[in-house]
């Protein structure tokens, strides 16, 4: 079976920032994406998943490698205006590249 | 002397209960997503309730209430701002978002308070329902406010400079404090409880009345608001012992500011004084972190989260309720 390579762009984020995540993927990632809530602890303390103020998301998307330098700046430019995120690239296989906007050749 | 009996309430005791079950690690926990659900509630019960009230009362006694309650929800957060960076030196940004939430006020406080006045048999005011429903967004815009000015002083660039930021305009962010989920949902319900016919209202009424079974679900949620507070002591810490003080002695700030504008200003019972108080008091936590999360993001949400939950929250419902109370008989001789 073929596999293509893609990246997997991941955040760990407040719930509250999420209509901005959303933004990114429908800009840059042609709306693609997914989010799973989200709880844990870090150096800001305990987002327990309880109350709505303290519930994190944890955004996926799927990405070509081309698009991914100009979501990895739109997160950057998030981060240093102070929204506070954990923000990683992961390599994946995935299968349907037309899926992902490219068309089959 | 301070009444303990004020203490013996089930809302209360729960609270206690959830703050020990979280001390000694029990493994007591909450499905997912129910204290949600358990506010959801809350605000239509509460929302309903007003409402219901409001239809009796001639709107224009109602008035004075909601100026009263826009100018609190202006003034405290100055004053929080003005103690948080003059005494404690806290850094601009955070004492803004701080600062905010001091404006704004805590649906479950008020509505302890209430079960607190119920236990005692004091009567109160409906106009001070309209009150919480008013309080929770002018704080933000002040917020705001002082987040941006803040910002110059510090010469930090403001929301407009980042062309990929749309969302952070002044317009956008006020939408986002008046549309809240919290903010909508007890307006909506206060208006559906001031239009609906009286028989189709007491067909839903067992299950949102305070006669039914609201104050049952209100203890269920404050058991939650208890192990919530408890874990954030061990932030305490780390926000320092100023914050920590200040957690405390702000809402007894408000609540001076509360009882002279429950009692001189409007006029109000014991009960509606009190009631003014423990809003003036109360620090938010549905509407205004959101907003400050979104509006300030260089604030660190764990200050103003673990000083809205873990402090002031277990101070009022603890500590502030019954005090003012007191205070509020003193007034009345």
């Amino acid at each position: 079976m073929e596999l293509y390579a893609k990246k997997v762009v991941h955040i760990v984020a407040s719930a509250d920032i999420e209509s901005r995540l959303v933004k990114i993927a429908q800009e840059y990632n042609r709306g693609g994406y997914t989010i799973y809530p989200a709880r844990g602890g870090g150096d800001l303390g305990v987002q327990s998943g309880m109350l709505d103020v303290d519930s994190n998301i944890a955004f996926m998307m799927v990405v070509s490698e081309k698009d991914l330098d100009q979501i990895l700046q739109a997160l950057d430019r998030m981060i240093k205006r102070g929204y506070q995120m954990i923000a990683y690239v992961l390599d994946a296989q995935v299968l349907r590249r037309e899926k992902f906007g490219v068309k089959p050749s | 002397m301070f009444d303990f009996s004020g203490l013996l309430i089930p809302a209360v005791l729960f609270f206690m209960l959830g703050f020990l079950a979280s001390v000694i690690r029990s493994d007591l926990k909450f499905p997912e997503g129910m204290s949600k659900g358990l506010t959801i509630y809350l605000l239509v019960g509460i929302g309903l309730f007003g409402g219901i009230e409001l239809a009796k009362v001639d709107l224009s006694e109602a008035i004075g209430s909601v100026v009263a309650a826009i100018a609190l929800g202006f003034i405290t957060p100055l004053i929080a701002y003005g103690i948080l960076t003059m005494v404690g030196k806290v850094g601009r940004m955070d004492a803004s978002a701080i600062a905010a939430h001091y404006g704004s006020v805590s649906a479950a406080t008020f509505l302890t308070a209430v079960a607190f006045l119920e236990a005692r048999h004091v009567n109160f005011e409906s106009h001070t329902v309209i009150m919480l429903a008013i309080m929770e967004s002018p704080a933000i815009i002040v917020g705001l406010f002082l987040a941006s000015m803040s910002r110059r002083m510090l010469g930090l660039n403001g929301q407009s400079d980042d062309k990929h930021n749309s969302e952070g305009t002044f317009g956008h962010l006020l939408r986002d404090a008046f549309t809240n989920g919290g903010v909508v949902l007890l307006f909506g319900s206060m208006l559906i409880g001031m239009i609906a016919t009286s028989n189709s209202l007491d067909k839903i009424m067992p299950f949102f009345s305070k006669q039914g079974i609201f104050m049952g679900v209100l203890s269920l949620f404050l058991l939650e608001m208890g192990m919530e507070a408890a874990k954030r002591i061990h932030e305490f810490r780390k926000i320092g012992f100023f914050l920590v003080g200040f957690g405390m002695v702000m809402p007894l700030v408000g609540a001076v500011i509360g009882l002279i504008t429950g009692h001189y200003f409007l006029g109000l019972s014991v009960g509606g004084t009190t009631l003014v108080a423990v809003l003036a008091a109360s620090a938010s936590y549905i509407a205004v972190p959101p907003a400050m999360r979104m509006a300030v993001p260089e604030a660190n949400p764990s200050l103003y989260l673990t000083l809205a939950i873990g402090v002031t929250f277990p101070f009022n419902v603890i500590i502030g309720i019954p005090l003012y109370y007191q205070a509020a008989t003193w007034l009345f001789g």
